[in-house]
């Protein structure tokens, strides 16, 4: 059985990326009521990636390097370690950071958001490219588990 | 911007120089995390630095939003390319 971090960490990701895109589209048509409400949704946003973080940071240190890396190395697809894995694990550290720029510029600019387009396409911008990196990350974490799965199939470390 | 780009550059670098990723990883227990607190200090430091601008509506916001996301998509595709890279040349 897969370890249960590894669907804790998806989850928090997912439902992270699913806050931000949220804001993305609520903000087509805002509202003081609506962005009152999307400052607290983006800063949920952005404790789910921290959470996120932390789940899969701590797998990662706990048992990924020991348990699951030598075995993808070791399979037919060991790319999925070496580009995908080495990416994943250093772009993810972005995300945080891009979400407390977008929930930031909510929190201090709200008033500019409901009077400038520009403002408020500004916000969704940086809303749009946390969903597409949150998405990649699920892409990604896809491709891995690919890796070891056929690493596994292959017999590796059985 | 600068934690994004201090994570790509601390990335290129502790896998370039092993004794950079020796100091992150005696420092901090590991070098993933040694990148991720070094990046939340960066971070919080141009924050503080820069909170009172954007509070004060003096930053152009889609200017800055272009500036961030070119900043931050470089940056990811600066560890992809490196990978990429590190990869074909085994």
């Amino acid at each position: 059985m897969p370890d249960p971090l590894i669907g804790v960490h998806a989850f928090l990701g997912e439902m992270a990326v699913f806050a931000f895109f949220w804001v993305f589209v609520e903000l087509f048509n805002p509202s003081p009521a609506r962005v009152a409400r999307l400052q607290k949704i983006a800063a949920v946003g952005v404790a789910l990636l921290f959470l996120s973080w932390i789940v899969g940071g701590f797998y990662y240190v706990s048992t990924y390097g020991s348990a699951v890396k030598p075995i993808i190395l070791k399979g037919p697809d060991p790319w999925a370690h070496s580009l995908f894995t080495e990416t994943k694990e250093h772009v993810f550290l972005l995300l945080p950071f891009l979400g407390i720029v977008m929930w930031s510029m909510l929190r201090y600019a709200g008033d500019s958001i409901l009077k400038d387009a520009r403002a408020r396409k500004a916000v969704q911008g940086v809303a749009l490219l946390i969903v597409l990196i949150g998405l990649s990350m699920a892409g990604m974490g896809y491709l891995i588990s690919t890796g070891a799965r056929a690493a596994l199939e292959a017999g590796v470390g059985i | 911007m600068a934690a994004a780009l201090f994570i790509a550059l601390a990335t290129i670098a502790s896998e370039e120089s092993s004794a950079f990723k020796g100091f992150l990883t005696s420092t901090f227990g590991h070098h993933w995390i040694g990148k991720g607190v070094l990046a939340l200090l960066v971070f919080g430091l141009v924050y503080l630095i820069q909170k009172n601008r954007v509070s004060t509506g003096k930053v152009d916001m889609l200017a800055l939003m272009w500036r961030v996301s070119i900043v931050f998509i470089a940056s990811g595709a600066l560890i992809f390319g490196f990978f990429l890279w590190d990869l074909l040349a085994r």
